[in-house]
Formats: structure tokens, C-alpha cells, sequence
């Protein structure tokens, strides 16, 4: 085999690893913080659907209307709040390092942030550029 | 010849460092399948909180 094919061998080689360039989401990291989002939100839809809690546009979430919550919960749903933003970050990091690729960590971020959004229910509230609107 | 040389191996190097273009619609794939996993419907014999 000439020099020349061995290059071009190697281009169709590195052409169809990149066609197949999909991030790896099924890793045990993931599927361990993605089980404690899953219980998490058990507790935390009652508080989507009544608008105490609500969707930032950098996909985190915010306990956006303390006063309808009754004060003996309003502390835990804080730490709920809290845990779940520390979830969702530690998801963006659990699949960076999955794909070998820590520096990727804001771009999933990025990426994910619509997609909370689009993928949350009618009636829940979200933030947009004129502030608080109902889906 | 040797144009074609420098040419081909520009090219490869153009594909590795490809490589390292985050994927974008992969991960707004990724992050439709995860929400949708953790976000599943919520049953309603969950006990509410108080």
C-alpha cells in the first residue's frame, strides 16, 4: 500500500469517529445522581405545579414564592431547592468527565438549560425575559 | 505531490482536532432522555409534604 492510502485510510477513519460523536450519558456516576433527582422530585412536584418553586433560565431551579409555602416547610423545600441545584451540577460535571471532556462542563450546562424548560409541565412557572410567566 | 501531501495532512489534522467540538445536538438528546427519566410522571399516592 502506497504512503497516500494509509493517509486516506486514516481520514475515513477520524470522518466516521466524528459522525458517531455522541455524549455518553450511561455511565454509573450519572445514573447514581440522576436516582436521587428522580426521588427528589417526587417531593418537589407539588411545589412546581403550585408556583412556589419555579425554573431559572440557566436550568437551575428557585424557591421563587416562599409565602405560599406553610412555614413549618419552608425550610426543608429550601434544602430541597438546594440539593437539587447541587444535583443538577454535579450531573453536568458526571457527564463532562463521562465523555472525557471535564472543560464541556458549561456547555452542558448550556445545553440543558432550555430543555428543563421545554420539558416542564403546563401550569409551571418559569423564568423569561419579562420575568416570572406561567407555562 | 507534495502539495497534496501538505493538503491530506492538514486535513487530518483538521479531523482530530474535531474531535474536541462539543457535540451539541448529542447533548440536548442527552438532556431531553435524562430529564424525561428523572421528571417521570409523578404517582399520585405520593404523600404530600406538610
Amino acid at each position: 500500500m502506497k504512503p497516500l492510502n494509509y493517509v486516506f485510510a486514516a481520514l475515513l477513519l477520524l470522518a466516521s469517529l466524528n459522525a458517531t460523536a455522541d455524549i455518553q450519558v450511561n455511565t454509573p456516576g450519572v445514573r447514581s445522581v440522576t436516582a436521587q433527582m428522580r426521588m427528589r422530585h417526587a417531593q418537589l412536584y407539588p411545589y412546581y405545579t403550585s408556583g412556589a418553586v419555579g425554573l431559572n433560565t440557566d436550568g437551575s431551579i428557585v424557591l421563587r414564592d416562599i409565602e405560599s409555602v406553610p412555614l413549618a416547610v419552608r425550610h426543608k423545600l429550601q434544602k430541597l431547592v438546594d440539593a437539587e441545584n447541587l444535583d443538577r451540577g454535579r450531573l453536568y460535571s458526571e457527564i463532562a468527565n463521562a465523555n472525557a471532556h471535564p472543560e464541556w462542563q458549561s456547555a452542558i450546562r448550556t445545553a440543558f438549560a432550555p430543555r428543563w424548560i421545554n420539558n416542564a409541565q403546563h401550569g409551571w412557572w418559569i423564568m423569561s425575559d419579562e420575568g416570572w410567566i406561567q407555562k | 505531490m507534495k502539495k497534496i501531501w501538505i493538503l491530506l495532512l492538514l486535513a487530518l489534522a483538521g479531523c482530530a482536532s474535531d474531535n474536541v467540538y462539543f457535540p451539541a445536538p448529542s447533548a440536548r438528546q442527552a438532556a431531553d432522555q435524562i430529564i424525561q427519566d428523572v421528571w417521570q410522571p409523578v404517582h399520585t399516592n405520593v404523600r404530600e409534604e406538610r
